[in-house]
């Protein structure tokens, strides 16, 4: 169900279901040891409130990075006990046209010509907006 | 046969003040051998070799915006956070990023038996040994030293 984001709660419940093994500090940390031998694991801040939603840039880094799933969709079958199908091996990212906040800052913040745009890879466009913020203003 | 200087535990129990004068003022790598039915070693190291050798380490940060404000996200360590705006996401950053070493470091039994979290150990030295929050911020998020 793409789109569709979780509660901090829900993610909690996930890694309950499937198995991840918990460790407390002041947050939650859910571990799980894939059987590839790489792992998966994410962090809950014991002040987030269950109910809230993750928010939506962090969430597809948490279901693919942290959680290691091989789809979004991946996450509510699990959510629901079902078996679930981690990334093994971890599969490249597929080439996709730039998401909308990396064109906007190329034309709104570096006026970049839509040619440019065009041929920026994702990285590369993430490097130049990861540049902005960190005051490295780095040329195309 | 280890090329680092090495003494007995014992000795270096009975002399732990000129021990530490040769590992700090001298800069002498010092390894500390103990055998108590198996065998036993530490390492002591003045801070500027440590600082040395995780150096090269380095960390990059990506920004993305959404529409309640931004994600910033660690690569490699994999974790992020959120806020209204830059300031408050790199703030709530720098406590994950707190919470996410301190973790580490009390798994390390655990971790370093995984090899994609072993990997991680010089990113984790490097933000453990940080001095301060101004440093630690300054590893993350770059800027001048002060």
């Amino acid at each position: 169900m793409p789109g569709r984001r979780p509660t901090w709660g829900q993610v909690c419940r996930f890694c309950e279901r499937q198995g991840f093994r918990r460790s407390t500090t002041d947050h939650d940390f859910y571990d799980k040891v894939l059987s590839d031998g790489s792992t998966a694991g994410t962090k809950i801040s014991l002040g987030m409130a269950e109910t809230e939603t993750v928010p939506g840039s962090l969430w597809p880094r948490i279901w693919k990075r942290q959680l290691r799933l091989r789809s979004e969709d991946e996450f509510w079958r699990g959510l629901d006990g079902e078996l679930v199908a981690f990334d093994i091996p971890i599969t490249a990212e597929p080439a996709e046209p730039l998401p909308e906040y990396l064109t906007r800052h190329l034309r709104e913040d570096r006026h970049l010509p839509e040619k440019e745009i065009a041929a920026l890879s994702r990285m590369a466009a993430q490097r130049l907006l990861n540049a902005w913020h960190s005051g490295e203003r780095e040329e195309p | 046969m280890s090329l680092v200087d090495e003494i007995q535990f014992s000795h270096a129990k009975a002399h732990l003040s000129a021990v530490m004068d040769d590992v700090v003022h001298r800069d002498r790598l010092t390894a500390i051998r103990r055998e108590r039915g198996r065998d036993e070693v530490m390492y002591l190291l003045p801070r500027e070799v440590l600082d040395a050798a995780l150096g090269t380490v380095a960390f990059t940060i990506d920004y993305l915006p959404d529409e309640e404000g931004i994600g910033l996200w660690v690569n490699d360590l994999e974790i992020g956070a959120h806020g209204t705006d830059v300031p408050e996401a790199q703030a709530r950053l720098l406590s994950e990023v707190r919470a996410y070493v301190t973790n580490f470091l009390g798994q390390f039994p655990v971790y370093l038996t995984w090899p994609d979290r072993a990997r991680l150990v010089p990113q984790v030295l490097r933000l453990a040994v940080a001095r301060d929050e101004e440093q630690l911020a300054r590893l993350l998020f770059g800027g001048e030293e002060t």
